[in-house]
């Protein structure tokens, strides 16, 4: 499978990726009871994302929280995490999986913020479909994560707003 | 045990699903549900007569959760109905903004069991309970009267 992303010369802040990591991991482990680990993804192609829901954040730092799931893998996390059934062609699957993205969103945004990082998120948006992935703007810094879970992989993408230039005479602080 | 009218204000159906299986398994008190997709749709839905406690998400479309809490409160008439926020804002400031500003009387971060229902509203809807149990019915009085 070719490379969704290119890679990108701005680092993505390790701060956040972290962040996102760790609230991704607790939710996963401790409120699904489910054995997430994290893959290399040097050596694991992405899997196919059926469903996506993104959460952008504003604040210190403008940036985006995408994960990524095939529709088997969000299944099981429903049934994980809400306790009952939600058939993959259910709307209530994408709702899930807004729910989700939101909930771990909290956890991120709790964690930044004993960083001193300040950040407000919007509403989850979620898009069902084939092959979907969060398309990076030029320039932008972004980093992917992927985790397997016991009914599948799934993957978190982290984009960050390129800083634009200011207009004429004004210069970015 | 007495039956409590609870508006559950979420814009996600699976949310607040799970908030509704939470607090019956909770078993702190029986239910009745009214569901609102958002803090508009809240407005619309509650009055103090017909409603005895609220479920309240944060970040909803059209209207938030902490200023529904602020207009149900504004009415005037409403300072008795226990406003429990549910939501995934999690951070001292977002804590401090709905209890100590907007007005909200508990607040449980998601996710959440069951058991956390219970440990974080026991004294909430005891209070509930115990107001609905002093206020006189129309059924109590003629029992009262005619024995």
């Amino acid at each position: 499978m070719a490379p969704l992303l290119t890679p990108t010369a701005a680092p993505f802040p390790a701060v956040i990726s972290t962040a996102a990591r760790d609230a991704t991991t607790e939710f996963f482990q401790s409120f699904c009871g489910l054995q997430s680990q994290e893959l290399t993804l040097a050596t694991h192609d992405p899997p196919e994302g059926e469903i996506m829901s993104t959460i952008s954040f504003v604040g210190d730092v403008a940036w985006a929280f995408s994960m990524i799931f095939p529709a088997t893998a969000a299944v099981a996390l429903a049934k994980a995490f809400a306790g009952f059934e939600i058939p993959a062609d259910s709307a209530d699957l994408g709702d899930l999986v807004g729910e989700v993205v939101n909930v771990i969103a909290g956890g991120i945004c709790a964690r930044l913020d004993r960083h001193g990082l300040r950040a407000q998120m919007s509403l989850p948006t979620v898009v069902r479909g084939a092959n979907l992935s969060l398309l990076v703007p030029s320039g932008a810094a972004t980093t992917r994560m992927a985790f397997t879970s016991p009914d599948g992989v799934f993957w978190v993408q982290l984009v960050k707003a390129p800083i634009t230039a200011g207009p004429p005479g004004q210069t970015n602080t | 045990m007495s039956t409590l009218r609870a508006l559950v204000i979420d814009d996600s159906n699976v949310m607040r699903n799970m908030v509704m299986n939470a607090l019956r398994k909770a078993r702190l008190a029986q239910f009745e549900f009214v569901e609102a997709v958002d803090g508009a749709d809240a407005l619309t839905k509650f009055s103090p007569a017909a409603i005895d406690i609220c479920f309240v998400d944060w970040n909803m479309p059209n209207m938030t959760g902490v200023e529904f809490i602020r207009k149900a409160r504004a009415r005037g008439d409403a300072f008795h109905v226990p406003m429990v926020m549910v939501t995934s804002e999690q951070t001292v400031t977002k804590i401090e903004e709905a209890l100590a500003q907007a007005g909200a009387d508990a607040y449980i971060c998601k996710p959440f069991t069951h058991d956390d229902m219970r440990m974080k509203l026991e004294r909430v809807i005891n209070k509930v309970l115990s107001a609905k149990a002093a206020t006189p019915t129309k059924e109590g009085f003629f029992s009262r009267l005619f024995g």
